[in-house]
């Protein structure tokens, strides 16, 4: 099969990236066979009815955010979404899915020592410096052992494939990982939309993921003799992520509660409820740390409530994932869990991680101001896209600018090489036909009392600016299906 | 209500499935909200086409003002009354935070703000009726689009009525809702007649006109979409004893003030706030009720006005004993 088709005519092959669909000579890899004929059927005209479908799909869900740029009237825009699904081989994900769940145990592990008997810390595998000088790490957690010692019981770990056609993890997200309910309603708008490309090809289901959840939040209840009662804390209507708490509660069949909804009463953690008060065992949050508590954290907090902490310590209830938590995810930490895996699993790494120079080490620091032009420069604690420099982007003045600004705080910057993550066929609504954009994955691991979980797939992200690596919603990303093959 | 729990951790493990308060209150407050989408856009429509063939004065200023009463549309006595302008304040304002798009933007911030214990099928049609409103051409509206608009907006409160009813739980979380809606209808039934009332006098100068009284009386029935029905009651015409009788008493026709407060009871007690202390809300609904049961229309036909209007008020004092005792504990 070759390009020629209407919606793909004009596509570029490009070698410099690892094309998700195509091979370089335009032949359609295998596992995109089936979805690739169907698109290839379809003319400019059905498709755009398609595409227009599946807005509308969203419009009515109220999966949409507000725009306030035009005055009061909230004109509300949907997420972009694609509707070419991005698909994984089985054989694919069968090592994706080991890989993941190994270094989440790692991590985990690495947590529990972090906070406990610093053992890593003391046979030198990870620099002490690394860890207390991190804004997430919480002296709070060193006298507080979590329920069956699970710390981070939702993660979301970035993969994303080099030119060379491997996976690597590009970050880790071990605080409150977002993003998994339009991998849910993609699938929606998919079925809803293009319901014959399932008849032609068996895809994993995403489904679970919502009982999964819930039974991962049971699963490290305190003792209880009744079934425990688990809420999901949200900071709000006005929250960004609201959409995605509302859905997992409601998925999930639990309450879905403010701060304001909450209080202490000795040791115990209660809900305002028209019946008069009402106990909960397990709390997801979906707050920062710093708000959980104002007693123990920021005094200022309106989100949080006041007390949990002590409620925490006592045995009372259980915060999912537990504060501090965050310690881990740091992405200059991020480079030791290869080494964390070895140390604490015996084993080798199933993902490598993208190779990351700490400008806090002066070898690496020395590279990073040599190489500059070839790397990218990532904050430490910044999530969302945000504080990236492409250095071989910047002119001269600004690349000795930021120079300047990794001398003045070391510890606060990574460098990675420029990963040239992989791109896939994407519809472009302005040109009407199938482009090439850069993808990443963000994948979501349960680790219950029981066995881990990862949702099959995860949420492709994509960018779509032409030729652009930022993937983020925030900043011009969209998504798509990601379809993991039976 | 207080929250003591006391020292034993048992404590709030009851029968009771969770019912937060502050959603309680959202559930209530979009009941309220959709419920009062409806009565504004069946008023301005009845209002406005009815009366454009009525005979003699009934003029267009007298609708307008009618319709301006009705809406709390903020109008300055004696000025020159825009058609145009009142009937889209009254319904696309967004400044306006009585019209019809503030009104079901509220409704819908309120279900957005309890997706997880509504249906899915529920949100959606809440959502879309949202869409419609606030997506409506104003300068259709303003030219041609006041009647496709009304009745469009009237028939969005059905289908989500429907599905309050076919696809949630018969639980708390329905009973507050229909608590809500209820308690609005209620006090949007005693509005509109307190405003037809005033309306009558302003058009006869509080002396005796038939003919004038009697259509005014036809658009109240029309007004409440309780014409035929009142036909079927009596086999006779409208008049003021009739039309007036069957909307404040007639314990079976969904859109009398007896009739809801039977509902407001029901729903309360199938929440169980029915507390039999004078200061609860379940006692003042039911000494309300009560009176409504052995009330004959001859007893208040020469305050009918007065009576309304305290019925509005206790509504108004259940409404205000709900938030204090349950919603904002």
């Amino acid at each position: 099969m070759t390009t020629t088709s209407n919606l793909f005519q004009h596509y570029p092959l490009n070698a410099a990236f690892f094309d998700e669909v195509f091979r370089q000579d335009g032949q359609v890899y295998p596992h995109y066979e089936d979805i690739h004929r169907q698109f290839s059927r379809l003319t400019s005209a059905d498709f755009e009815r398609l595409n227009e479908y599946a807005k509308l799909s969203f419009l009515n869900q109220g999966i949409t955010y507000a725009v306030y740029s035009d005055g009061h009237k909230g004109a509300e825009q949907i997420f972009p979404f694609d509707l070419f699904p991005r698909v994984i081989p089985a054989a694919d994900w069968e090592m994706l899915e080991k890989g993941l769940i190994q270094r989440n145990l790692a991590l985990n592990l690495f947590i529990k020592d972090v906070y406990g008997e610093r053992k890593i810390l003391k046979d030198k595998i990870v620099p002490s410096a690394l860890i207390f000088s991190s804004p997430h790490y919480s002296e709070e957690m060193k006298s507080i052992r979590p329920k069956n010692d699970i710390y981070c019981h939702i993660s979301g770990t970035d993969l994303i494939r080099h030119s060379d056609g491997r996976y690597y993890v590009l970050e880790d997200n071990l605080r409150s990982p977002s993003g998994v309910s339009y991998v849910l309603s993609n699938r929606d708008a998919m079925k809803r939309t293009l319901s014959n490309a399932f008849r032609w090809s068996s895809v994993c289901s995403v489904n679970e993921y919502p009982a999964e959840l819930l039974a991962t939040l049971q699963s490290v209840a305190p003792n209880t003799e009744e079934r425990p009662t688990c809420a999901l804390l949200t900071p709000g209507t006005y929250n960004s992520a609201y959409y995605e708490h509302s859905f997992l509660a409601q998925t999930m069949g639990i309450e879905l509660v403010e701060g304001r909804d909450l209080f202490v009463e000795n040791n115990y953690v209660y809900m305002r409820t028209i019946h008069g008060p009402k106990r909960v065992d397990v709390i997801y949050r979906r707050i920062d740390d710093a708000f959980l508590d104002p007693l123990v954290f920021r005094p200022e907090s309106m989100l949080g409530v006041a007390g949990i902490m002590g409620a925490y310590r006592a045995g009372n209830i259980t915060i999912v994932n537990a504060p501090g938590t965050g310690v881990a995810d740091d992405k200059a930490v991020c480079s030791y869990v290869p080494d964390m895996i070895r140390y604490y699993l015996d084993e080798e790494p199933i993902i490598p991680n993208v190779p990351t120079y700490l400008c806090e080490r002066e070898d690496d620091l020395k590279y990073v101001l040599e190489h500059i032009q070839e790397l990218v420069i990532k904050p430490v604690d910044m999530s969302g896209g945000y504080g990236v420099m492409i250095c071989d982007r910047l002119s001269k003045a600004e690349l000795e600018e930021v120079k300047l600004y990794i001398q003045a705080d070391p510890r606060n910057y990574i460098a990675q090489p420029r990963m040239s993550l992989s791109v896939h066929s994407t519809y472009i609504e302005k040109k009407g036909e199938f482009e090439p954009r850069h993808i990443d994955l963000r994948t979501f691991t349960l680790m219950g009392k029981e066995r881990p979980y990862v949702l099959p797939g995860g949420l492709s992200r994509v960018a779509l600016k032409e030729g652009s690596l930022i993937v983020n919603s925030s900043q011009g990303g969209g998504s798509k299906d990601t379809w993991v093959t039976v | 209500m207080a929250l003591a729990v006391g020292d034993n951790p048992r404590q709030g493990r009851g029968v009771h499935k969770t019912m937060l308060a502050r959603i309680a209150n959202t559930l209530y407050w979009m009941g309220r909200y959709l419920e009062r989408t409806e009565h504004l856009a069946r008023y301005l429509r009845v209002q406005y086409f009815t009366t454009q063939d009525a005979p003699m004065s009934q003029n267009r200023h007298f609708v307008l003002n009618s319709i301006v009463n009705m809406a709390g549309v903020p109008w300055e006595e004696g000025s020159e009354l825009d058609e145009a302008e009142i009937l889209f304040n009254v319904a696309l304002d967004s400044n306006n935070p009585m019209s019809i798009l503030s009104t079901i933007t509220f409704a819908r911030e309120n279900a957005r703000g309890m997706r997880n214990v509504i249906s899915t099928e529920l949100w959606e049609v809440i959502n879309k009726y949202y869409h419609y409103v606030n997506n409506y051409p104003v300068a259709y509206f303003k030219t041609r689009g006041l009647y496709d608009f009304t009745l469009a907006a009237g028939e969005n409160c059905s289908v989500i009525r429907g599905y309050v009813d076919s696809t949630l739980t018969h639980n708390d979380v329905w009973a507050l809702i229909r608590l809500g809606v209820h308690l609005e209808r209620t006090a949007q039934i005693a509005r509109i007649i307190s405003c037809k009332l005033y309306d009558i006098y302003s058009l006869t100068n509080g002396k005796e006109d038939m003919p004038v009284e009697n259509y005014q009386y036809t658009v109240l029935l029309k007004l409440l979409e309780s014409f035929d029905m009142n036909r079927h009651h009596y086999k006779a015409a409208p008049d003021r004893q009739k039309s007036l009788e069957f909307l404040i008493l007639n314990a079976d026709f969904p859109r009398s003030l007896a009739f809801n407060l039977r509902q407001i009871q029901f729903f309360l007690r199938k929440l169980g706030l029915n507390e039999k202390t004078p200061e609860s809300v379940g006692f003042k609904v039911g000494r309300l009720c009560a009176k409504y049961q052995y009330l004959l229309f001859s007893e208040i036909e020469n305050e009918v006005g007065a009576f309304v209007t305290e019925t509005l008020n206790c509504v108004y004092e259940i409404h205000d004993t709900l938030e204090k005792d349950y919603f904002h504990v």
